[in-house]
C-alpha cells in the first residue's frame, strides 16, 4: 500500500499547460479520491465533480512516472466512464461519459513483434474519437470504449501504426513491428511527385538534410562526396569550391555541359556561371570561381536530397535530365509539431592546409651550379636575384650580398649576410580560414496551414588573406489547405552572396599560386612588405626579385575580384481535387539570379601596367510553368492505376555585359569613369523556350508489381523548325519479391527492378545555328565572320539507357543491399566539331558521337549492433564503377579535344575506342622493352607524337561510413576512396623545372646517369651510362612542361572525408529549460589525405572561364582540412 | 506548340546583314597582329634578331620547330581571310569597285604569306565552309597560288577609282574614307605588293619576269609607293582597338626570355646604325648580343651574360604595324635594277631604301651614313638584301621569306644548331590539318615531296 508522488514544477495558467504538467503516480489499490487529491497536491489543480460520480470503493491501480497530466488522467479515467475537461481557474471538471451505460473497457499488452519485449508509452486511441490511453511500463494498456465494433489505433514512434478492430473482445494483445521504412518510405521523384520507394523501377538514393549539415561544407554539394554511389564531383579549389556533378560517368563530349540536373523544390536551377577569365595557364586573364546558384544554396535549409541516378528516373524533366537529377527539397514546417517552433543552428569551422608539395630548402636561387649569389651586381658578380629557379648555391652558412644585407647611405652593400633558407616562406602566406554560420528558423503549424521562415548568415574568411565571402539566405515556405478540395504550397528562397575578393586561379601573374611557384628558398616572405615602394604608393610595387612576379600582398590586397549576387528560387503550386481521385496541380517556379562583378588591378602590375577595372552584369532567368492532371482509377484493391497528363513551358534567358577599362588614369580609383579610353563593352544575350506535353501511367498490382510508363514530347526553340519536336519514352518495372512469395524468415525484403529510357536533348541556351550571323568586329561599327559553320539541319541528341537493380534486406533489416547495373548510350551529340581552318572556319555545329557508359552501383548497409545497452553501430558502404568508351565520333580526326592546356602541351580528349577524358601529351621515348631512351649526352628523349597517358576517370569510387551511437553520444566517420584516374600536374612540372622540390636534389652538381637505354654507334639499344652534366637541362627534360608523361600521376586517394562526434542533450535535462531539443557536435572534413600525388590534392580540376576541366591541375590552391563545431537547438 | 520559336532561334546580339565596308579594319588589324606575333616568336629567332634564353620549345634559334608551331599562322590567317572573302563578295554584290580592289589586295597579302610559310596550300577551294560546306579543301600548288594572286592584284589595280573616297566606314590604314589621297595609296599598296610577289617568283618564272618589266616600265599604270608616308603600315593610336598587340604582353615574354642576337648587334654596330638605339637596349653602356645557336651546355653561361634586350618601347610603339613599307619597294627596285629589269641605278634605290627605313623609324640618318664601311653601295645583292633585312625588322616573317629566296643576309651557324645547320624552308602543315583534312593533306605531301621543314617550295632558292 504505497503511494508515492514525485515532485514537479507546476505553473498553471492555460489548459494546455496544465494538462501537460508532469505527474508521477504510483497507486496500488488506492481509492480514486485519494489518488485525485494527491494529483491536486502535485499540480495545484482542483477536481470538480458530482459526489455520485466517484464511489469510495473505486480502487485504482496505476503507475506513471513523470507523465503528463492528460495521459495520467486518460489512464485513470479511461475505463471508468468519466470524462474530464479543463474549465479555467485550475479546475478540472469531471463528468460521467455519455452512453456510459454501454461502456466496456478493453485491455491488453503491447509487445515488439521482433523481440517480444513490452512496449511502454504506446499511444492507444479509439479511431474516430478523441479517446486515448498510453501503455504502461509493462506494455499494458486499458481503454474504455463505447462501441464494441470500434477500431483501436496503436501508434508508437519508430514502429508501424496498427489498426485493430475490437470485434467484441475485451482483451487483446498487440504486436507492433518496427517501421518497415523500405516498404512505405516515400521519395520525391521527378516533377516533385511523391512515390513509394517500393514502386520505383529505377535507382534512387535518398539523403537527409543532416548529410549536408552534420559536417557542413560551405558548398553543400561537396558534402555529398562519398554518400551516393555513382555520384562524381569534379571539384575546383578556392573559397567557393564549385564542382561539376556527374552521375554515372561523363557522357557528353563537352566539359562545359551541365552534368546532372539540379532541382530545388521542383525548379531546375542554373548550375553554370558566366566566366570572365580564359586560360588558367598564362592566358589573358585568370579564371575566377564566382560560384553559381548551386553554391548559393543554404545547407541549413535542405530537408532532403534525392538522387535520381539515371535517365529513367529523370525522364520526366525533359531535355536536361539525361544525366540524372538531384532533387533537393527545402524545409517546410513539420506537421508533427503543432504550434510555434523555433530552431537555431550554428557552426564555426576553421580551414587549414592539409598537404604540401615536397619543397626543397637545401639549395637557393640561381642557375645551374652557380656558386655565388648576389643581390644586384656587386663585387661578387652580376646580379642573380631575378633568377626564377633554385639551382643555385647550397645553404652552407656562407656569406653573400642579399636583400637584407646592411647597406651604406648610398645603398651600397657594406656587409654580406649568411646564406640560409626560409622554410616557412610559402606556408606563412596562408592563414587559417574561418567560417561562421548561423541559422534561425521559425515554424508555425496550424491545422490547415503551416509556415516556415528561415534566415541564415554565413561568413567565410578563406585561407588566403583578404579572400572569402558572405552569404545571407532567406527561406519561406507555406502549405495551406484552403478548402477540402484545394491546397496550396509556396516556397521561396532568396540568397545574397557577396565577396570583396575572390582569388584568381591558375598559373598566371594575377594568381597567388604563380607567386608560390616562383618563391625561392632563400627569400624571406617578409621582404615583400610593404607591397608599395615607399613614396610610390599606388604607382610602383615592391617586387624586389623579379619584375615577372607580382607582390603577393599586392595580389591579395589590391588586385581584387568582387562579386555580389542575388538569387531567388521559388515555386508556387496549387492542387485542386476535382472529383474523387482526380487532382489538378498547377505550378510555376523560377530561378533568377543577378550578379554584379568587378575586377580591379592597380598600376604597375605585370599584366596591367596602367591599372585595370572591369565590371560585369550577369542575369540569368529560368521559369517553368506546369500543369498536371492526375487520375487515380477507382478500382478494387488488387489493381492500382494512376494516369497523369501534364504540360510545361520552360523559358530561359541570359544577359551578360562586360565593360572593360584596361588602362586607368588616376591610381587607386576603380570605376569606368577613370578609364583612359572609352571603356569597351561586350554584350551577350540569349533566350530559349521549350514547350512540353507529357503523360504517364503508374500501374500497381497487389502491392508487389509496379509498372510505370512515361512519354514526353518537347518542342525546343534551339533546333531548326523541321527537327524541333521530339518524343521520348521510358518504362520501369518493380517487383517486390518478398511480397509475392513466402521468403525465409531471415529475408525481410526483396525487390528487383528494371528500367529503360530514351531521352532527347535539344541544343543549349545560346546555341544559335541556323544561319551565318556576324559578330561585332574589333572596330566600332564593324563585323566579323563567325568561326562556326551554321547548321540549319541540327537534330536533337539522344540518350538511351537500360538499368536493372535489386534491393534486399536481411535479418530484420540488419543488413541491406542495393545493387544496380546500367548501360547508357549517348548519340547524335550536338557539338562544335573542329574543321580544317582553310575552310575559313574553326568548327562546325553538328550532331556526332556515340559514347557508352556502363557501370555498377552498390550500397550495402549493416547494423551489427542495435541498441545493445544503448549502443548502436551502423555501417554503410557505397561503391561504384563506371567504364566509358567513345564508340564513334564520325569526324575526320577520330578525336574531340575536350580541353587543351599549358600551351596545348596537354590535351584531354575523347578518341574513338578510348574512354572519354583521356590525357594526351608528349612522353618519354621508350625502347621496345619500355625503357626510357637517353640521348648521346645523357638527357631523356621525348616522343615526337602525343601519346596516351591514361584517362581521367576513376576506376572505381567507394566509401565506408561508420556511425556509432551510445545513448546520447554519436560518432560518425566517413572514408572516401577513389581508385585510379590520371591527372596532369603543372605544379609538379614547375617545381621540377625550377629545382624547387626534393625530387630534383639528386645529381647536384656532379651530374646524373639516367636509368634507361641509349643508342650505340650501330643504332642498337644499350644501357645508358652517359652522365648528364647539366642538371638543369636534365630536370627540364624530365619535369619540363613538354614532358607530360612525367607530370601525370595517379589520382587515387583515400580521404578521411568526415568525422563527427555529437552529443544530444537528454530530454530529462531539457525538460527543466525552455528548450525542446539541443545537440552539439564537433566535426572535421578532409582531415587526412593518403595519396601519392605530388602537389596538394589529386581531387582537383582546372577552371577555364567557367568550365571545370578534370584531369588537369594548373596551379591549384592548397587543399584544406576543415574542423568545426556545430550546435542545434530548438524550442 | 512552336509559336514564336523560330524568332527565338536568332541571336539577339548578331547581325545577319553586312556591307563591303563591314570587315576592312578588323581584317587588317588581325592580319597585322598575327604577323607581329610570329615575327616576334619565330622570325626574329630564325633570322637572328633575337635569341631565346630559355630551353624548352622556344629554341627556334637552333632550327628546332615543334609541330605545334604550325597552327598559329594557318588558323589566324584563314579565319581573317573569311572576313576578307565576305568583303569581296559584298563588294561584288554592291558594285563597289574600290572595296573589291582592297579586298583582293588584302586577300593577296595574307594568302601570299600563307603559301610563303607552308608552300602548297588550300586556295581555290578554301574559305568555302559556309554555305557550301567545303570543309576538306584541296591544296593548290604554290606556283598556281602565286599566279592567281598576281592576276588578282592586276585586276585590283584596274578597279580602283582614285577620284572616289571610301564611303562605307572608316579606313584605318590609309584614311581613304576622308581623302582620295588614301584611295591612291591603296592603289600603290596593291602594286607594291604585286611587285613583292613578282620578285619572289622572278627566278622561277619567265612570265613573272615579263610582268616585272611591264610593270616597272609603266609607272603611271602601276604606281608604286614613293615615300615613307605611303607605306602600308597600320598606325597604332594606342586607343582601343588600335593597340600595339604587345601592349599588354608581359615584359618578360617580350624581352625578358630572349636577348638581341650577336649577329644583329654586330651587323648594325659595324656602321653605328642609329636604328639600333631604337630597337635594342644597352647594358653597361654597350650593346651585348648573345650568339644564336648556342649549345644546351652553354645555356647557363648565356643566361649569366648581361645582354642587350629588345627595347621595351617597341611594346607600345605606334609604328610597329608594318605590312609593306616604302623602303621594301625601294629595295625591290634596287634588286630589279641590279638584275636588269630596269635601267634605274641600283645604288639610287638602295640608298632611297635605307633613307625610307630611317625615316619610317624616325631615326636621323647620319650625313656620312651612306659612305660608311659596309653601307657604301658595293653593287652586290648581298648588300641590298642585308639592308633590306634591317628594314624588314618586325615585318611579319618577311625577313625569313627573303632569306629563303636569296640566302641573305649570311647568317652565322652556332654550334648548337640542329637540322644539319640548315635554315628551315617552311613550316610543316598544322596538326589540325593533318587530322582534319587528311586525304588532301596526303595528296599535297605527295605533290611536294614531303611534309618537312626542309622541303623546298616553288620559289625558294
Amino acid at each position: 500500500l504505497a503511494l508515492g508522488f514525485g515532485v514537479c514544477h507546476v505553473q498553471v495558467s492555460q489548459a494546455q499547460e496544465v494538462l501537460n504538467n508532469k505527474v508521477s503516480v504510483q497507486a496500488q489499490n488506492q481509492s480514486l479520491e485519494n489518488v485525485l487529491s494527491q494529483i491536486e497536491k502535485q499540480t495545484g489543480v482542483r477536481f470538480v465533480y458530482a459526489g455520485s460520480l466517484i464511489s469510495e470503493k473505486d480502487k485504482v491501480t496505476f503507475s506513471a512516472q513523470n507523465q503528463n497530466l492528460k495521459q495520467v488522467l486518460n489512464g485513470i479515467f479511461s475505463n471508468r466512464n468519466i470524462d474530464f475537461s479543463f474549465s479555467g481557474n485550475n479546475q478540472i471538471v469531471l463528468k460521467a461519459s455519455p452512453k456510459s451505460q454501454d461502456h466496456t473497457s478493453v485491455s491488453g499488452k503491447i509487445t515488439d513483434a521482433q523481440t517480444g519485449d513490452a512496449l511502454p508509452g504506446v499511444n492507444v486511441s479509439v479511431k474516430g474519437t478523441s479517446k486515448g490511453a498510453t501503455s504502461d511500463a509493462n506494455g499494458n494498456f486499458k481503454i474504455s470504449i463505447s462501441d464494441k465494433d470500434a477500431v483501436l489505433l496503436f501508434s508508437f514512434v519508430g514502429f508501424s501504426s496498427q489498426e485493430v478492430p475490437i470485434k467484441g473482445r475485451n482483451h487483446l494483445n498487440v504486436q507492433l513491428s518496427e517501421d518497415n521504412k523500405y516498404l512505405n518510405e516515400v521519395v520525391v521523384t521527378a516533377l516533385g511527385i511523391k512515390r513509394e520507394e517500393k514502386a520505383l523501377g529505377y535507382s534512387t538514393q535518398k539523403l537527409d538534410g543532416s548529410a549536408v549539415t552534420d559536417a557542413p561544407s560551405n558548398n553543400f554539394m561537396n558534402a555529398l562526396s562519398g554518400k551516393v554511389a555513382g555520384l562524381n564531383l569534379t571539384k575546383t579549389d578556392g573559397p567557393m569550391g564549385s564542382s561539376r556533378v556527374t552521375l554515372r560517368g561523363e557522357s557528353i563530349l563537352d566539359f562545359n555541359s551541365p552534368g546532372a540536373l539540379i532541382v530545388v523544390d521542383g525548379e531546375p536551377i542554373n548550375t553554370s556561371f558566366q566566366g570572365v577569365g580564359h586560360g588558367a595557364y598564362l592566358g589573358g586573364d585568370s579564371p575566377i570561381d564566382f560560384g553559381s546558384a548551386l553554391t548559393d544554396i543554404d545547407p541549413n535549409n535542405i530537408e532532403s536530397i534525392n538522387v535520381l541516378k539515371g535517365p529513367a528516373a529523370s525522364a520526366l524533366y525533359g531535355s536536361r535530365a539525361g544525366n540524372g537529377a538531384i532533387i533537393i527539397t527545402t524545409k517546410s514546417a513539420s506537421k508533427d509539431k503543432k504550434g510555434l517552433g523555433v530552431s537555431f543552428n550554428s557552426y564555426v569551422s576553421v580551414d587549414q592546409v592539409n598537404r604540401w608539395p615536397d619543397y626543397q630548402y637545401q639549395y637557393g636561387q640561381g642557375t645551374a651550379g652557380q656558386n655565388y649569389y648576389s643581390y644586384g651586381t656587386t663585387s661578387d658578380g652580376a646580379g642573380t636575384q631575378s633568377t626564377s629557379s633554385a639551382w643555385g648555391p647550397k645553404f652552407d652558412g656562407q656569406l653573400f650580398y642579399q636583400y637584407d644585407s646592411p647597406r651604406d647611405a648610398n645603398g651600397a652593400f657594406t656587409e654580406r649576410t649568411p646564406w640560409k633558407p626560409y622554410t616557412d616562406n610559402r606556408k606563412n602566406f596562408f592563414e587559417q580560414g574561418v567560417t561562421l554560420s548561423n541559422n534561425i528558423s521559425i515554424t508555425n503549424v496550424k491545422d490547415k496551414s503551416n509556415t516556415r521562415l528561415s534566415l541564415s548568415q554565413m561568413k567565410n574568411n578563406w585561407i588566403l588573406p583578404n579572400t572569402g565571402y558572405e552569404r545571407i539566405s532567406l527561406g519561406f515556405s507555406n502549405n495551406s489547405q484552403i478548402s477540402a478540395k484545394l491546397s496550396t504550397s509556396a516556397k521561396v528562397n532568396y540568397y545574397n552572396k557577396f565577396s570583396d575578393n575572390l582569388p584568381s586561379t591558375g598559373y598566371n601573374n594575377q594568381s597567388i599560386m604563380y607567386f608560390i611557384a616562383f618563391q625561392n628558398p632563400n627569400v624571406n616572405l617578409d621582404w615583400y612588405q610593404p607591397y608599395w615602394l615607399p613614396g610610390k604608393e599606388g604607382l610602383e610595387q615592391n617586387h624586389p626579385f623579379s619584375s615577372l612576379i607580382d607582390n603577393p600582398y599586392l595580389i591579395v590586397y589590391e588586385m581584387l575580384n568582387k562579386s555580389s549576387r542575388h538569387n531567388v528560387t521559388g515555386t508556387m503550386s496549387a492542387t485542386y481535387n476535382i472529383l474523387k481521385g482526380l487532382d489538378l496541380t498547377v505550378r510555376t517556379g523560377l530561378d533568377m539570379g543577378y550578379e554584379f562583378r568587378s575586377q580591379q588591378r592597380p598600376k604597375n602590375t605585370q599584366k596591367f601596367q596602367a591599372g585595370m577595372y572591369r565590371q560585369q552584369n550577369v542575369f540569368n532567368l529560368e521559369s517553368n510553368s506546369d500543369f498536371l492532371l492526375k487520375y487515380k482509377l477507382p478500382l478494387e484493391k488488387t489493381w492500382q492505376v494512376t494516369t497523369s497528363f501534364g504540360g510545361n513551358v520552360l523559358k530561359q534567358s541570359q544577359k551578360f555585359t562586360n565593360q572593360l577599362a584596361d588602362r586607368l588614369v588616376i591610381p587607386g580609383v576603380y570605376n569606368l569613369a577613370n578609364s583612359e579610353q572609352l571603356p569597351l563593352t561586350q554584350s551577350d544575350r540569349a533566350e530559349k523556350r521549350i514547350n512540353s506535353l507529357y503523360g504517364f501511367v503508374n500501374l500497381g498490382y497487389k502491392d508487389f508489381a509496379f509498372l510505370d510508363v512515361t512519354g514526353r514530347n518537347d518542342w525546343s526553340s534551339t533546333l531548326p523548325k523541321q527537327n524541333n519536336s521530339f518524343f521520348y519514352p521510358s518504362a520501369t518495372l518493380s517487383l517486390v519479391l518478398s511480397q509475392m512469395t513466402n521468403m525465409p524468415n531471415w529475408i525481410s525484403y526483396g525487390k528487383i527492378r528494371g528500367a529503360y529510357a530514351s531521352v532527347g536533348y535539344d541544343a543549349r541556351l545560346g546555341t544559335y545555328n541556323l544561319e551565318k550571323i556576324y559578330n561585332s568586329g574589333t572596330f566600332p561599327g564593324e563585323l566579323e565572320s563567325p568561326n562556326v559553320i551554321a547548321n540549319p539541319n541540327l537534330k536533337p541528341q539522344r540518350n538511351n539507357s537500360f538499368e536493372a537493380g535489386t534491393e534486399w534486406r536481411f535479418f530484420k533489416n540488419r543488413l541491406s543491399l542495393d545493387a544496380t547495373v546500367y548501360e547508357q548510350t549517348t548519340i547524335d551529340q550536338i557539338l562544335y566539331a573542329p574543321v580544317e581552318y582553310a575552310s575559313g572556319y574553326s568548327s562546325s555545329l553538328i550532331n556526332m558521337g556515340k559514347v557508352v557508359n556502363k557501370g555498377v552501383e552498390l550500397t550495402l548497409n549493416g547494423n551489427p549492433v542495435k541498441n545493445y545497452a544503448g549502443f548502436s553501430w551502423d555501417v554503410t558502404v557505397n561503391w561504384s564503377m563506371n567504364r566509358n568508351k567513345v564508340l564513334e565520333l564520325n569526324n575526320e580526326t577520330g578525336s574531340v579535344i575536350l580541353a587543351k592546356y599549358v600551351g596545348s602541351r596537354v590535351t584531354v580528349e575523347a578518341r574513338e575506342g578510348q574512354p572519354l577524358g583521356t590525357i594526351y601529351g608528349l612522353g618519354f621515348k621508350r625502347s621496345p622493352e619500355g625503357q626510357i631512351v637517353f640521348d648521346k649526352d645523357g638527357y631523356p628523349v621525348l616522343t615526337d607524337q602525343f601519346v596516351n597517358l591514361g584517362n581521367t576517370n576513376p576506376d572505381w569510387r567507394g566509401s565506408i561510413s561508420n556511425n556509432f551511437k551510445y545513448k546520447n553520444w554519436s560518432l560518425s566517420v566517413l572514408l572516401d576512396i577513389r581508385q585510379g584516374g590520371r591527372i596532369f600536374s603543372l605544379t609538379n612540372s614547375i617545381l621540377g623545372e625550377q629545382g624547387k622540390n626534393t625530387a630534383t636534389l639528386a645529381g647536384r652538381y656532379d651530374g646524373i646517369i639516367g636509368e634507361g637505354v641509349t643508342f650505340n654507334a650501330d643504332g642498337q639499344y644499350v644501357p645508358n651510362t652517359t652522365k648528364a652534366t647539366n642538371i638543369v637541362t636534365y630536370y627540364n627534360k624530365w619535369y619540363g612542361r613538354d614532358n607530360v608523361e612525367a607530370n601525370t600521376f595517379d589520382a587515387s586517394f583515400v580521404k578521411l572525408r568526415e568525422a563527427r562526434l555529437a552529443y544530444t542533450i537528454p530530454a530529462k535535462i531539457l525538460r527543466k529549460t525552455f528548450l525542446r531539443t539541443a545537440s552539439i557536435g564537433i566535426y572535421g572534413r578532409d582531415l587526412f589525405v593518403w595519396s601519392t600525388f605530388p602537389a596538394f590534392d589529386p581531387e582537383t580540376s582546372t577552371l577555364d572561364n567557367a568550365t571545370i576541366t578534370p584531369g588537369l591541375e594548373v596551379g591549384q590552391f592548397p587543399s584544406t582540412r576543415t574542423m568545426g563545431a556545430n550546435l542545434t537547438i530548438s524550442f | 506548340c512552336t509559336e514564336g520559336m523560330e524568332e527565338l532561334n536568332h541571336d539577339p546580339e548578331g547581325v545577319s546583314s553586312a556591307t563591303a565596308g563591314s570587315f576592312m579594319n578588323t581584317a587588317i588589324l588581325e592580319g597585322v597582329n598575327t604577323g607581329l606575333n610570329r615575327s616576334h616568336r619565330l622570325n626574329n629567332e630564325l633570322m637572328q634578331v633575337t635569341v631565346s634564353l630559355t630551353e624548352g620549345n622556344t629554341v627556334f634559334h637552333r632550327y628546332v620547330l615543334f609541330p605545334s608551331e604550325s597552327d598559329y599562322m594557318w588558323s589566324n590567317y584563314y579565319l581573317s581571310l573569311t572576313n576578307i572573302e565576305d568583303m569581296i563578295q559584298k563588294a561584288k554584290a554592291m558594285s563597289q569597285p574600290n572595296y573589291l580592289a582592297i579586298g583582293l589586295t588584302l586577300k593577296a597579302w595574307l594568302f601570299a604569306n600563307l603559301t610563303d610559310i607552308y608552300g602548297d596550300i588550300p586556295y581555290s577551294q578554301a574559305l568555302k565552309g559556309y554555305p557550301n560546306y567545303v570543309v576538306n579543301p584541296t591544296f593548290d600548288k604554290q606556283e598556281d597560288v602565286y599566279k592567281d594572286l598576281i592576276a588578282k592584284l592586276d585586276t585590283a589595280n584596274t578597279l580602283y577609282d582614285v577620284t572616289k573616297t571610301l564611303t562605307l566606314g572608316q579606313d584605318a590604314l590609309f584614311g581613304a574614307d576622308k581623302s582620295t589621297v588614301g584611295t591612291l595609296r591603296w592603289k600603290k599598296f596593291t602594286n607594291s605588293l604585286r611587285l613583292r610577289l613578282l620578285m619572289r617568283g622572278e627566278a622561277k618564272s619567265p612570265a613573272f619576269q615579263a610582268q616585272i618589266k611591264t610593270m616597272l616600265s609603266s609607272p603611271d599604270k602601276y604606281p608604286l609607293m614613293q615615300s615613307a608616308d605611303e607605306s602600308a603600315a597600320l598606325k597604332f593610336t594606342q586607343v582601343t582597338p588600335l593597340l600595339n598587340p604587345f601592349t599588354s604582353t608581359r615584359d618578360y615574354d617580350f624581352n625578358g626570355a630572349n636577348a638581341v642576337s650577336e649577329f644583329f648587334i654586330k651587323t648594325l654596330s659595324t656602321w653605328s646604325d642609329p636604328r639600333l638605339d631604337l630597337w635594342a637596349t644597352k647594358t653597361s653602356g654597350k650593346y651585348t648580343g648573345i650568339p644564336s645557336g648556342y649549345t644546351i651546355a652553354e645555356g647557363p653561361a648565356m643566361n649569366a651574360i648581361s645582354s642587350s634586350k629588345l627595347n621595351k618601347n617597341l611594346k607600345t610603339s605606334l609604328i610597329l604595324g608594318t605590312i609593306l613599307q616604302h623602303a621594301e619597294v625601294e629595295f625591290l627596285l634596287a634588286e630589279a635594277a641590279l638584275k636588269g629589269y630596269t635601267t634605274d641605278s641600283p645604288k639610287d634605290h638602295y640608298e632611297k631604301g635605307i633613307a625610307a627605313s630611317m625615316k619610317y623609324w624616325g631615326a636621323t640618318q647620319p650625313t656620312d651614313f651612306l659612305t660608311r664601311s659596309g653601307v657604301a653601295y658595293n653593287g652586290t645583292l648581298q648588300q641590298i638584301m642585308t639592308q633590306k633585312y634591317i628594314a624588314l625588322f618586325f615585318n611579319d616573317m618577311q625577313q625569313w621569306f627573303e632569306y629563303k629566296r636569296t640566302g641573305y643576309p649570311v647568317l652565322p651557324v652556332g654550334k648548337g644548331v640542329e637540322n644539319n645547320g640548315k635554315m628551315p624552308m617552311r613550316l610543316k602543315y598544322p596538326l589540325s590539318t593533318q587530322s582534319l583534312n587528311r586525304a588532301n593533306y596526303d595528296k599535297a605531301v605527295a605533290q611536294m615531296g614531303a611534309d618537312d621543314i626542309n622541303t623546298k617550295t616553288w620559289w625558294t632558292k
